[in-house]
């Protein structure tokens, strides 16, 4: 973690979040090489099937700084920078994780790691119902907290414009900061609080990114080919303390190319998802 | 007095289905709490759903480190049969009581069910 700034008593610490799906992968050394280049404090991965050891192991070579943060859903495994105690599971399910982050001398936040059904075995309406369950546990987990400091990071097996993510009901995420920083709309009489997604930015070619986090390349009329499954969505409170980079797409790990000849996800080498780095001020 | 003419409700309403998925699902919620001496709680929530049906998630709690775990959740339309169910993204459905009752037997008897609420007790005590 760096503290870029003191005042008073507070101490305002940048802390870096890597979310990868690993496709069942052993790319321990990969990880590693992402933690280390990025200094990152909180490692989530979906699709692990690494003992945590091997991990910590790699992690932790020369100097013991990482721990597993435990909890019971078994779609996604946090590793962290400091002691796990400050990364207590409040819900979980075995596709979602929501976590208060309680570092010491920073803003609290709720932390919700998800890796949601894929499409294989979900129709799209049964994702978009996974979606209002989701967000009906947030609010229920922000009431019990006391704020709405939430981030919501993970595989979500949809694009940011499909149902689940944009609907009131679902998760509400909008592309637009200055939208998001309404708080919330009233849509027939019910007030619906809105996250921010930065992700929709990360779409098509861009000069200093792939264009999505995934490649499908589907034999039927309508296909998007890059897709934006990974994503995090932040609460408009947290948005003032996203890193002024966003979330990033990373496409190479030091010298290593996440990317294959033709451009994709490279699924021999390393995934067929791309990781996504944030860092938040908290 | 209301005039026994202008009322058109049925007369036997009675107290609720006694059979309805729901039912057997507090049913068991309130059997684990005496089995772990509350240390974790059961606890079964409703929304509507969809516009047209409900939605009972199954919940395992612990008051003491306040958490809790969804274990699954099952659907239904006005009609408490069929029931759809979700468990670790796979999804089905029972047409009956019968069909339910086995599959509720099933899953919280489950090697699945039982390592889950193992932890959480040593989670709760710890």
């Amino acid at each position: 973690m760096v503290f870029p700034e003191t005042r008073g008593r507070a101490a305002f610490a940048m802390v870096t979040f890597l979310f990868w799906n690993i496709h069942k992968r052993p790319l321990q050394d990969l990880i590693v090489a992402l933690a280390r280049e990025h200094e990152v404090d909180v490692i989530m991965l979906a699709e692990c099937r690494l003992p945590e050891h091997v991990l910590l192991e790699g992690l932790n070579e020369g100097e013991a700084h990482y721990h597993f943060a435990h909890g019971l859903c078994e779609a996604v495994r946090v590793f962290t920078r400091f002691s796990s105690e400050f990364l207590v599971p409040r819900f979980e399910s075995d596709r979602i994780s929501l976590r208060h982050l309680t570092l010491p001398a920073c803003i609290e936040v709720l932390l919700a790691i998800v890796h949601l059904p894929s499409k294989l075995h979900f129709s799209e309406k049964s994702m978009a119902f996974e979606c209002v369950a989701l967000s009906k546990k947030i609010r229920e987990q922000e009431a019990a907290l006391g704020h709405s400091r939430t981030v919501v990071v993970g595989d979500l097996n949809m694009n940011p414009f499909e149902d689940g993510v944009t609907g009131t009901e679902g998760l509400h995420a909008v592309m637009s900061r200055e939208v998001a920083s309404r708080g919330s709309r009233t849509v027939q009489e019910r007030p619906y609080p809105f996250f921010y997604n930065p992700m929709w930015s990360r779409f098509g070619d861009r000069p200093d990114g792939p264009p999505g986090t995934y490649y499908y390349d589907r034999s039927e009329h309508v296909t998007y080919f890059w897709n934006i499954f990974d994503q995090v969505l932040i609460r408009p409170e947290l948005v003032p303390r996203l890193d002024s980079d966003g979330p990033t797409v990373l496409s190479k790990v030091g010298g290593t190319s996440l990317l294959a000849p033709d451009g994709r996800p490279d699924q021999r080498g390393a995934s067929d998802h791309l990781p996504i780095l944030f860092r938040l001020t908290l | 007095m209301p005039n026994e003419n202008l009322d058109f409700w049925p007369a036997d309403l009675g107290g609720g289905d006694p059979d309805a998925p729901v039912v057997l699902l507090r049913t068991q919620a309130s059997l684990l709490g005496q089995k772990v001496k509350s240390i974790l709680e059961a606890r079964v929530s409703t929304d509507a759903f969809g516009g047209s049906g409900f939605r009972h998630t199954f919940e395992l709690v612990v008051p003491a480190i306040s958490y809790s775990y969804r274990l699954f959740w099952i659907q239904h339309g006005v009609d408490p049969y069929p029931v759809t169910w979700t468990l670790e993204s796979q999804q089905g459905t029972l047409a009956s009581k019968e069909e339910f009752t086995e599959w509720l037997r099933g899953t919280l008897g489950s090697d699945r069910t039982k390592r889950i609420i193992q932890t959480l007790l040593a989670q709760a005590s710890g």
